[in-house]
């Protein structure tokens, strides 16, 4: 399965990464964007490790918020850090490269199509354009909290959608983690004011 | 058929510069009628005893001359004409009048009734069909043997030291190595070298010294009078002259190496003559600045133009940039000569691209696709990306450095991406190019070309700009254009109407006097309802009024702009603040950026301030944000109510100035200097301290970028009304919360952040300016106490 930068960051903060991996098939497949190929390379998960980085600067030391951004930095500086066999960088070829581009082109033509796959917003942003490109070329699930890029996705495999519950789900399934501990968690995802994943409850 | 790119591109360039060329006849013609001038002057000298003679000089004497684009293509001649007097036996006036005399008998004698005869300035000029002579008068100088001559100035006041017959031996020796190895080049391409004129075989430097007066003349075709003299661009053009295996390659390294060849000694800029070094080639720039910063303007232009061209895809893009260089005409000869019609291929679209070669013919496989093509990217490989990303960077004349600092990135990253060193991720890709004003699909299709919009923001705002800006400011200044062209995206996705270019509601202001500065701050203060007090938060007053954003434009204010103005045709007004800066110079930067919009948008959509730029407009804009900031009768009544005259010494009680004000702790100690609250030596003493230790001291917070620390928020360089769209946006479903992270260059999470905010309401800005005047009082009352 491969995990675009939203659900690679809810695993990641939750600190089951590993437990993640193990459940998709031993190795959490992220486009190469999504996780950089150096670790001097600009990527979406470094992005958004930047960003929580930020609150902790901004936050009293000690305060709920505080904890909360550094418990959330700790998990994906521990992704970041990973390489094979948790974590698998997949670089994109050329037909994942042109799907990407018509994800995210706005001529009227890309726009047209999008719009057949029954996407309403303009266009995709390239990260999760990329990493539908890949899963659709090399027959990937794809996990997003993308709703418009799961629309595309299901448009162009006709396969279901996978969100951060349906992941949390298959820990549950998979016997990884307690549901009482996934469920609470995934509140605390959807809810919390530094994580706000909104979506569908459980 | 062409066998490769750079050599087609080559001759090309050749072509369009050899059509720029008088012809043979012409100059053939041209020599009769200096040879005519030169034998009556002889023997005319002959009659008055004195002897003397006629030689060429300029253009003609180095082999650079082009035809003048101002004069209906009329070829310029210039001539000496040297009386061999002593200095002492004749005025300069006398020595005018005796060439003029001899000129006019010259013309008498021509039955044929031409040439006619003109007084210039310092010279006279006969006229013919096509062309002129411009005879200057000269003696032979003493104190310089030889070649030497002394020429009269426009005032008749002193002779002035020339020698231009050594100046064009430095010049030849410039190309000594070239020159010596024409004669094999005639050998080889079958012409003999015996019967061959050395006029009409030119060296690359000859070439190149006519392309760039080609582009000068076009680039000034408006503004003649600061149109730089041919001397000063000869004379860099050949110092900076290295050598080089194609025109293409002599051009770009000229024009990117010449601007550093302009000395400036004590602020004064000094190109001086070669052989005369005492001579200041640039002396007019001392007095009239302006032509400075249009010469600096203008080889950048060039570099930018000359890049640019290599960079091109397609024949057709080749020519339209030979074109806008050198004329329609010079572009349509260098077509037919290359087998290429310029016009019959912008109608057909039939050139093709040779297999194998990437050289650009009209038939052949593989037709080169027109530049409105936007499709699949199909089967272009990552190093072609790579290279497209290059290319696009260049075309638009921004240094790795500009793009990578705009970014964010490492510059060794960004040149391992377009070396196809690594592999450059899409995402960053789709980056770069929505900063170089294309997108990731046309890079993918080859077309890096076509910008996205046709408005050339960034532009506009380099020529606009000093010649000094450094690269994170062109950076930056590309960030800017990308912002705006979002900005414009977005407002068409939700249908919302943009307000066009902005009109400022008040009469403009030419002066730079203080009392119009002060009375221009009181105006807008009232147009603003805001009182006679503080300003509260600058950012947020200006915001409901001008779009402003704070981006990184370069810690070296030398390089870097403070902030700018620009008057957007669709978006009205955006001033742009470098937040590099400590917080109290970016909020004085608002309020200066206010003056231009309000009071100078009259005259100009683009005002960038920054060393070398307009003084008068920008004293004016200073003066202005004191007053607007730190108003005189508040300053005034709160030192009066709130601390004894003599407190005002002590660092603390500007600190809590300062705070009041909610600007530096040196705007306040100008204000009080200027409100002659406090004299000079108090104003000296005050600037011994360091106010963000003693605000922090004395309680205050110390914002980040007072310590130096200039990494905001993200969202920071945004005005309010870009992040009220975007939140439209996402909120209708319109873009998703992705794209909005990529457009405003952050992250989702922070999207998200975004979207969970309360909106901004109005009154909170009075209860922010409520806050910090209790503060203001519990601090005096403080003060008081201790």
């Amino acid at each position: 399965m491969l995990f675009d930068a939203s659900v690679a960051r809810s695993v990641a903060v939750l600190g089951w990464v590993d437990e993640a991996a193990q459940a998709v098939g031993g190795s959490l497949r992220l486009a190469h964007g999504i996780l950089g190929a150096h670790s001097d390379e600009l990527c979406e998960l470094r992005q958004i490790r930047d960003g929580i980085q930020r609150e902790v600067d901004a936050s009293p030391p000690g305060s709920g918020r505080y904890s909360k951004a550094v418990s959330a930095v700790l998990g994906l500086d521990r992704l970041l850090g990973l390489g094979p066999p948790q974590v698998t960088l997949v670089m994109p070829d050329a037909q994942a490269t042109a799907i990407t581009v018509r994800l995210t082109s706005m001529t009227a033509d890309a726009r047209a199509w999008r719009r057949e796959l029954g996407m309403r917003a303009r266009r995709l942003d390239t990260g999760e354009a990329v990493s539908i490109g890949i899963a659709v070329t090399q027959g990937f699930d794809f996990a997003s909290d993308d709703g418009q890029a799961l629309v595309a996705y299901s448009a162009l495999t006709g396969r279901a959608e996978v969100r951060t519950r349906n992941i949390l789900k298959l820990l549950v399934d998979q016997g990884l983690i307690d549901e009482a501990v996934a469920r609470d968690r995934y509140r605390f995802l959807q809810e919390d004011d530094l994580h706000l994943l909104g979506g569908p409850d459980w | 058929m062409y066998t490769d790119l750079d050599q087609q591109l080559d001759e090309l360039f050749r072509s369009s510069i050899e059509s720029l060329d008088i012809s043979d006849a012409e100059y053939r013609l041209a020599v009769s009628r200096y040879d005519a001038v030169s034998q009556f002057l002889a023997g005319y000298w002959d009659h008055s005893s004195a002897g003397g003679g006629v030689y060429l000089q300029g253009s003609m004497r180095l082999g650079t001359v082009t035809r003048n684009i101002h004069r209906d293509d009329e070829i310029d001649i210039d001539l000496v004409a040297r009386r061999d007097s002593p200095k002492t036996s004749i005025s300069q006036a006398e020595l005018k009048a005796d060439i003029g005399h001899g000129l006019d008998l010259f013309v008498r004698s021509r039955p044929e009734g031409l040439p006619s005869l003109e007084e210039g300035r310092r010279c006279w000029t006969l006229h013919y069909t096509g062309f002129h002579l411009d005879v200057l008068p000269a003696l032979p100088d003493a104190d310089d043997g030889g070649t030497g001559i002394l020429i009269t100035d426009a005032g008749f006041r002193g002779w002035l030291a020339s020698n231009p017959i050594r100046y064009a031996d430095w010049f030849r020796a410039a190309t000594r190595a070239e020159q010596l190895e024409k004669p094999k080049v005639l050998a080889k391409n079958g012409m003999d070298v015996a019967e061959t004129p050395d006029w009409a075989v030119k060296t690359t430097l000859q070439r190149t010294v006519q392309a760039l007066k080609r582009h000068c003349d076009i680039y000034f075709a408006d503004d003649l009078v600061d149109r730089p003299a041919s001397m000063i661009i000869t004379t860099l053009a050949a110092r900076a002259y290295r050598g080089g295996s194609s025109l293409h390659e002599v051009l770009l390294n000229v024009t990117s190496a010449m601007s550093a060849l302009v000395e400036n000694e004590n602020g004064v800029y000094v190109v001086s003559n070669p052989v005369q070094p005492e001579e200041n080639l640039a002396d007019r720039w001392k007095d009239e600045p302006r032509r400075a910063h249009r010469f600096f303007e203008w080889a950048e232009q060039a570099r930018l133009d000359f890049a640019g061209i290599g960079t091109q895809r397609g024949v057709d893009a080749v020519l339209e940039g030979l074109a806008r260089i050198f004329g329609e005409r010079a572009a349509e000869l260098a077509g037919r000569t290359s087998g290429i019609s310029l016009f019959q291929a912008r109608r057909s679209g039939r050139l093709a691209m040779a297999a194998g070669t990437g050289a650009l013919v009209t038939e052949g496989r593989g037709v080169v696709r027109p530049h409105t093509f936007h499709g699949d990217p199909g089967s272009s490989s990552m190093s072609e990306l790579a290279e497209a990303l290059r290319s696009a960077r260049e075309r638009i004349g921004l240094s790795q450095e500009g793009a990578a600092d705009a970014l964010g990135i490492n510059r060794v990253l960004l040149s391992y991406y377009e070396t196809g060193r690594r592999m450059v991720p899409l995402p960053t890709a789709a980056t770069l190019a929505r900063l170089y004003g294309t997108s990731l699909d046309r890079l993918l299709a080859g077309d890096e070309v076509t910008p996205v919009s046709p408005l050339d923001v960034s532009g506009v705002l380099y020529r606009a700009a000093p010649p000094t800006l450094g690269d994170s400011a062109r950076g930056a200044l590309r960030l800017f254009e990308q912002y705006l062209r979002d900005y414009v995206e977005l407002a068409g996705e939700l249908g919302r109407p943009l307000q066009g270019k902005g009109q400022s509601p008040f009469s403009p202001v030419r002066g730079s006097s203080a009392r119009d500065a002060a009375d221009a701050a009181r105006q807008l203060r009232r147009h603003l309802n805001l009182g006679g007090g503080p300003v509260g938060d600058p950012f947020r007053v200006a915001d409901e009024h001008v779009l402003i954003w704070r981006l990184p434009l370069g810690e070296d204010l030398e390089t870097a702009p403070s902030g700018l103005f620009y008057n957007h045709p669709q978006i009205g007004f955006s001033i742009v603040i470098n937040s590099n800066m400590t917080l109290g110079r970016q909020v004085f930067t608002v309020a200066h950026e206010l003056a231009h919009a309000f009071f100078h948008s009259h005259g100009a959509d683009v005002i960038v301030s920054m060393y070398g730029g307009e003084l008068g407009r920008e004293r004016f804009a200073d003066a202005f944000a004191g007053e607007f900031l730190v108003p005189g009768d508040e300053l005034r009544r709160l030192v009066s109510e709130h601390s004894p005259w003599d407190s005002l010494s002590n660092p603390s009680t500007v600190v809590h100035l300062q705070r009041h004000f909610g600007v530096s702790y040196a705007t306040v100690r100008v204000r009080l200097l200027q409100e002659r609250l406090i004299d000079r030596t108090t104003f000296e003493t005050l600037a011994q301290v360091s106010p963000s230790r003693l605000a922090r001291a004395l309680g205050y917070p110390v914002d980040p970028a007072d310590m130096g620390d200039f990494a905001r928020h993200p969202l920071d360089r945004f005005p309010g009304r870009m992040l009220l769209l975007v939140r439209a946006a996402v909120h209708d479903g319109v873009i998703t919360p992705g794209d909005a992270a990529e457009t405003l260059g952050t992250s989702t999470d922070e999207i998200r952040q975004l979207l969970a905010q309360p909106p901004i309401e109005p009154d909170e800005q009075h209860i922010q300016q409520d806050l910090e005047e209790a503060a203001f009082a519990s601090r005096s009352n403080q003060g008081r106490a201790s």
